[in-house]
C-alpha cells in the first residue's frame, strides 16, 4: 500500500480558525499528536485500540484513502448546521480511512471526519440515511466540545458527546429508536479503558435526545406513541398518517387518500375471509388498521427505519404512501412493510413500493392502491399474525395453542401456488410446531 | 409546511374521522347505531330472507362502491345482467339482483333480500355492503345460506374520473354443511359415491378499464314486457325514475352508450340523448369467444348472404357493429342477433349464441358454467369454464384450481353425453384434475376430487392413495373430514377397507 507521511499534525485551538481546511492527500498516513494529557487528538465513534494500534504513545496514525463522495460529505454539513455557532469551527472535511467506523481528528488546527467506507456503507444500506446520522452527529460533537483539549476522562467525552449528538439527532427529526441504530450496532457492549458500556452510552444518547424535544415546539409528543397507542396497535397494521396523507396539497386529495386507506382495507378484508382462517382464529379475524404517528424519523425512503420502528412496536405491518404534485402530473406513491418476527432464525419482512404517475385532473390513489397490491402484501399480514401466535403458544407452552396454529398454518398452506413465498416461512413455523411438539 | 400538517392532523375532529375511517369499516352505520354484526348475531330472526327457495339462483349483490360513485350499482346491474343471458334457457333456475332500496330514489322496487322486518328501517344495500364492507367472503357465506342461495356474488368497484377498476368475487356457500357446498353423483362401474364439493371463496382478477370503455358500444333497446311497450321506452333527462321523460325510443332502435349513472345508461340516438334503464336494453356483447368453434363468417347479418369465412378460431374478437335478425325481431336475448368481428384481417357477420357470448366480466361465464353444471349439462359447463379460461388471463391459484376442478368434474360427468370418446373425456377430466393440484398442491380438495374420480374409474390404488393425500395435508379441514366420511362406507361397499378409514 502507498502511504505518505504528510508530517505532524499541530495541536491548534479548534475554534482558533475558520480559515480553509487543508486537504489531505489520497493514500496518505495523517500522525495525530496526543495531547499533554496523553488524551488522543482523535475521538473513534468506538475501538480505538484499532486506532492506535501500530503507535507509540504520542501519535497516532490514519491512513487517508480518499475525500467523502459529496453527498456524505452533504450530509455531514447538514449536520453540522444543527450545532449552535458551528460557524466557529469552520467546515468540517470528511475523508475515507480504514479506521474502524469513524474517527474527528484535528491537523493543522482543524478539525477532520474520516469514515470506514465498508462499515459506513454496510450501515446505509441496511438502516438507510437515518442511521449514519447518529455517527457523524457523536463526531461532530467531539469537534464542537473541542474535545482534544479537554482535560476530563475519555469515557466523559465520549458520554458528552453522544448526549450532544442525541440532542442534535432530535434537532434533526430523528426518531429515538433510529438514533440507536449504529450505537446498537458498533458500540461495545461492556465497558472499555475508552468506552462506557453501550447501555451507558445509550442512556446519554436518548437524555440528549429527549431534552432537546422538551426545548422543541416542533417535537411532537404524539411522533412517540404513549403505550396505551402502542398497546393497540400491537398485532395490526399500522397506517401512518403523516405519509398517508398528502403533504404539499392541503386537503385537495385527502378524501382520495383516504379512500385509498378505506380500498386497502376492504382489499385485506376481502383476502383474508377467502381464506377461511378468520373463522379458525380471532386474532386473524380482528386484523385491521390501527393509525399510529410513527415520528418523523421514520422514513419511507428507508426500510430499515421503518422495520426497526415496526419491531419495536409488535405491529404487523406498517403502510405509508403520499401523493404529490410535479409539474403537471400527479405522482403518488405506496409504500409497505411487513414484519414477521419472533424466534424462527431470524426476522423476515417483505416490502413493496408503489409509484404511479397518474394523469393531472384524475388522482385515484384508491385505484393505484387496488390494483397495485399484490397479494403478498396481505398474505404477510397473516404470516405475520401466525407468526406471534406461534410465539405465544411456544412460551405458553400449550399444546392446544400449538395445534391451533399449526391448522392455521395449514389451511393457509392450502391456498398459495406451488412457488408461492409464503410456502418457506409456513414450512418452516410447521417443522418448528413439530420440534415444540417433540420437546 | 410539515408542522402546519401536524397540526392539522392532530385537531381533534381530523383524527376523529382517521379513526373513524380505518377503525370502524361500518363507520357510516354507527351513526345510525347500526353494526353490521348485527345481522352476524341473529340466527332465529336473520337480517336476510330465504329468496325463491325452490329455485337453483344466483344472488348478485351491488360491489362495494368505495368511492361512492354508482359505479357499485351498475356493476351489479351489468353482472346481473350477463349472467341471466347466459342461463335464461336454464328452467328452474333464477338470477337474483339484490340492489339498493334507496339509491337515490332511483329504484321503487325492494330488495328482495331484506327481512320485512328490518325494510323500510334501513336501505338494503346499506345492510348487505356493510356485511360485505366488513366480513367479506364470511357475509356472502352468511347471505347465500339465509337466502338459500347457491352463488354469492359480489365485488369491489371504484370509480374516479374516467377510471373504473372492478374485482368480482364469488362465494359457493356452505350450504349442506361445514365447508361443503353440494355434491354430485359419481358413478363408476364398480364405485359409486355422492361426492361432496367444497364451498369455495374466489377472488376473481381486478381489472382496471375506462368508463367509455365499459359502456361504449352499441346496445339495441328493448321492451321486454307483456305490453310489448306500444309507446317505447321512456328517456329521462336525469338519472332517476323521477326524472322528466324528453323522449321515447322503439325498442329495436340502436343507441350509442358512453357512461352510466347506477341503473341508468347515458345514451344517443340521432340528435336525441338521455337515461335509459339498462334492462331495457338488449345486453349485446363488448366481444365474442370463441374455443376452438368453427366460425362461419357472412358478407351481411342474414343467413341468406355470402359465407366469406370459415374456419376453426380460439379467441376473443370485439364486435364492430350489432344487428337484428330479420326472423328473430322479437327476440329480445343475446341470441341470434349478428355480431360484427374482425378475424385475421377478415371483417364479417356472426350471428350470436350463448357459444360466443363475451361478457365484459369474464367471471360472470364461470358464473353460468355452474348454472350448466347443476342442470346436468356438464359439457357445456366444461366449455364454460375453458371459455372463461381463455378470456380471463387470471393468475391466481385459487381461481385456477377451483376452474380446473370444475372441469374435471364436468367432463367425467359428461363422458357419456359427448360426442367423442367416453376415454377422451376421463383422459381430459384427470387432465384438469392434475392441473388443479399444480395451482394449488396443498389444498386438500384438489387430492380429494381426484381420488373420487380415480376410484370411480377402477383405479383404487391411485384412487385411495390421492385421498389419503388429501388428508395428510391437512387433517384438521373439515371438508376433508366431511369428505372421508362419505368415501369410506362407498369403497367399502367394493371390498376394500384403507387405512384412512380405519384410523
Amino acid at each position: 500500500m502507498i502511504t505518505k507521511n504528510l508530517g505532524i499534525a499541530l495541536l491548534i485551538s479548534a475554534f482558533a480558525s475558520t480559515s480553509a481546511n487543508a486537504e489531505l492527500e489520497a493514500f496518505s498516513t495523517v500522525l495525530v499528536d496526543r495531547s499533554d494529557s496523553m488524551q488522543t487528538l482523535a475521538c473513534g465513534f468506538s475501538h480505538d485500540s484499532l486506532i492506535t494500534a501500530n503507535l507509540g504513545l504520542d501519535q497516532l496514525e490514519l491512513l487517508i484513502l480518499a475525500k467523502a463522495p459529496s453527498n456524505v460529505q452533504k450530509m455531514v454539513d447538514d449536520i453540522a448546521e444543527r450545532f449552535q455557532s458551528f460557524e466557529r469551527i469552520g467546515k468540517v472535511e470528511v475523508y475515507l480511512t480504514t479506521a474502524d467506523v469513524a474517527v474527528a481528528f484535528e491537523f493543522e488546527g482543524n478539525p477532520y471526519i474520516a469514515y470506514n467506507a465498508d462499515k459506513i456503507d454496510r450501515l446505509q444500506s441496511e438502516f438507510g440515511d437515518v442511521a449514519i446520522n447518529a455517527i457523524f452527529a457523536h463526531e461532530l460533537a467531539h469537534v464542537y466540545l473541542g474535545h482534544w483539549h479537554a482535560t476530563s476522562p475519555r469515557s466523559v467525552k465520549e458520554l458528552q458527546a453522544d448526549f450532544l449528538a442525541g440532542s442534535v439527532l432530535q434537532g434533526l427529526n430523528v426518531s429515538k429508536p433510529h438514533s440507536r441504530i449504529a450505537y446498537d450496532e458498533f458500540a461495545d457492549e461492556n465497558e472499555t479503558d475508552a468506552y462506557p458500556s453501550r447501555d451507558t452510552r445509550l442512556g446519554s444518547l436518548i437524555a440528549g435526545w429527549e431534552k432537546s424535544c422538551q426545548f422543541d415546539p416542533t417535537c411532537n409528543p404524539n411522533a412517540e406513541a404513549k403505550q396505551s397507542q402502542l398497546d393497540a396497535a400491537r398485532g395490526n397494521i399500522i397506517v401512518d398518517p403523516i405519509d398517508v396523507f398528502p403533504t404539499n396539497q392541503s386537503a385537495r386529495y385527502s378524501s382520495h387518500m383516504e379512500n385509498m386507506v378505506d380500498a386497502i382495507g376492504i382489499r385485506v378484508g376481502t383476502y383474508l375471509s377467502s381464506t377461511g382462517l378468520q373463522e379458525l382464529d380471532s386474532s386473524i379475524a380482528n386484523i385491521g388498521f390501527f393509525p399510529l404517528q410513527l415520528g418523523s424519523g421514520v422514513f419511507r425512503s428507508s426500510p430499515s427505519t421503518v422495520f426497526a420502528r415496526g419491531k419495536e412496536i409488535d405491529a404487523i405491518g406498517i403502510v405509508m404512501g403520499d401523493a404529490q404534485v410535479d409539474s403537471g402530473a400527479n405522482q403518488i406513491s405506496l409504500s409497505s412493510t411487513f414484519f414477521v418476527q419472533g424466534d424462527h432464525g431470524g426476522l423476515l419482512s417483505h416490502r413493496q413500493d408503489i409509484t404511479e404517475i397518474v394523469p393531472s385532473q384524475s388522482v385515484a390513489p384508491s385505484i393505484v392502491a387496488q390494483e397495485y397490491l399484490g397479494e403478498e402484501w396481505f398474505k404477510m399480514a397473516v404470516l405475520s399474525q401466525i407468526s406471534r401466535n406461534l410465539r405465544v403458544a411456544r412460551d405458553s407452552a400449550n399444546p392446544s395453542e400449538l395445534q391451533n396454529a399449526k391448522a392455521l398454518l395449514l389451511t393457509f398452506r392450502s391456498g398459495l401456488g406451488s412457488n408461492d413465498p409464503a410456502l418457506i416461512p409456513i414450512e418452516r413455523f410447521l417443522a418448528e410446531i413439530e420440534s415444540y411438539n417433540a420437546e | 409546511m410539515l408542522n402546519n400538517l401536524l397540526k392539522w392532523l392532530t385537531n381533534s375532529a381530523f383524527s376523529a374521522m382517521i379513526i373513524f375511517a380505518f377503525c370502524t369499516p361500518t363507520a357510516s352505520l354507527a351513526q345510525s347505531s347500526f353494526s353490521a354484526d348485527f345481522c352476524f348475531d341473529r340466527p332465529s330472526s336473520p337480517c336476510i330472507v330465504p329468496v325463491r327457495p325452490d329455485r337453483f339462483k344466483s344472488i348478485i349483490l351491488e360491489f362495494i362502491d368505495i368511492e361512492q360513485s354508482t359505479i357499485g350499482h351498475t356493476l351489479g346491474r351489468l353482472v346481473w345482467r350477463e349472467v341471466r343471458e347466459l342461463t335464461t334457457d336454464i328452467r328452474g333456475t333464477v338470477v337474483v339482483l339484490a340492489h339498493n332500496q334507496s339509491n337515490f330514489g332511483t329504484v321503487s322496487t325492494r330488495n328482495p333480500l331484506l327481512s320485512p322486518e328490518l325494510d323500510g328501517t334501513y336501505p338494503a344495500e346499506f345492510i348487505t355492503s356493510e356485511m360485505l364492507r366488513s366480513k367479506g367472503h364470511i357475509a356472502a357465506n352468511l347471505i347465500g345460506q339465509q337466502s338459500t342461495a347457491e352463488i354469492v356474488i359480489w365485488g369491489n368497484a371504484l370509480s374516479v374520473g374516467e377510471a373504473v377498476l372492478m374485482q368480482p368475487n364469488m362465494t359457493l356457500p356452505s350450504i349442506s354443511s361445514n365447508k361443503v357446498w353440494t355434491s354430485v353423483r359419481l358413478s363408476g362401474e364398480e364405485f359409486e359415491m355422492e361426492v361432496p364439493l367444497p364451498s369455495e371463496r374466489l377472488n376473481f382478477p381486478e381489472s382496471t378499464i375506462s368508463r367509455t370503455e365499459l359502456f361504449e358500444r352499441k346496445f339495441m333497446v328493448r321492451c321486454n314486457r307483456a305490453s310489448n311497450c306500444p309507446d317505447g321506452i321512456e328517456l329521462k333527462a336525469a338519472p332517476s325514475i323521477t326524472s322528466k321523460v324528453i323522449s321515447r325510443i322503439d325498442r329495436g332502435v340502436q343507441v350509442s352508450v358512453s357512461d352510466a349513472v347506477n341503473q341508468w345508461l347515458f345514451v344517443e340516438t340521432g340528435d336525441i340523448s338521455g337515461y335509459l334503464n339498462i334492462y331495457h336494453v338488449e345486453l349485446t356483447p363488448a366481444n365474442l369467444v370463441f374455443l376452438e368453434a368453427l366460425v362461419t363468417g357472412r358478407s351481411a347479418p342474414n343467413l341468406n348472404s355470402d359465407v366469406v369465412f370459415s374456419q376453426t378460431v380460439s379467441g376473443i374478437y370485439p364486435v364492430s357493429q350489432i344487428a337484428k335478425d330479420a326472423d328473430n325481431l322479437e327476440n329480445e336475448h343475446i341470441i341470434k342477433n349478428w355480431y360484427e368481428i374482425n378475424v385475421l384481417d377478415n371483417k364479417f357477420w356472426v350471428q350470436g349464441t350463448r357459444d360466443n357470448y363475451g361478457p365484459a366480466m369474464p367471471a360472470s361465464l364461470f358464473v353460468a358454467a355452474l348454472y350448466r353444471f347443476q342442470d346436468g349439462q356438464y359439457l357445456q359447463a366444461a366449455n364454460l369454464i375453458q371459455r372463461y379460461l381463455l378470456a380471463e388471463a387470471s393468475t391466481d391459484p385459487k381461481v385456477l384450481a377451483s376452474a380446473h376442478r370444475f372441469a374435471a368434474l364436468s367432463n367425467y360427468l359428461g363422458r357419456k353425453q359427448g360426442t367423442a370418446l367416453e376415454d377422451d373425456y376421463v383422459e381430459k377430466s384427470l387432465e384438469h384434475a392434475n392441473r388443479s393440484l399444480e395451482h394449488l398442491p396443498f389444498d386438500p380438495a384438489g387430492y380429494a376430487i381426484l381420488g373420487a374420480i380415480l376410484t370411480s374409474e377402477g383405479n383404487f390404488d391411485d384412487g385411495i392413495q390421492s385421498v389419503r393425500d388429501a388428508l395428510d395435508l391437512n387433517e384438521f379441514d373439515p371438508y376433508i373430514i366431511e369428505f372421508i366420511e362419505v368415501y369410506c362406507p362407498a369403497i367399502s361397499k367394493v371390498g376394500l377397507t384403507p387405512e384412512l378409514c380405519t384410523a
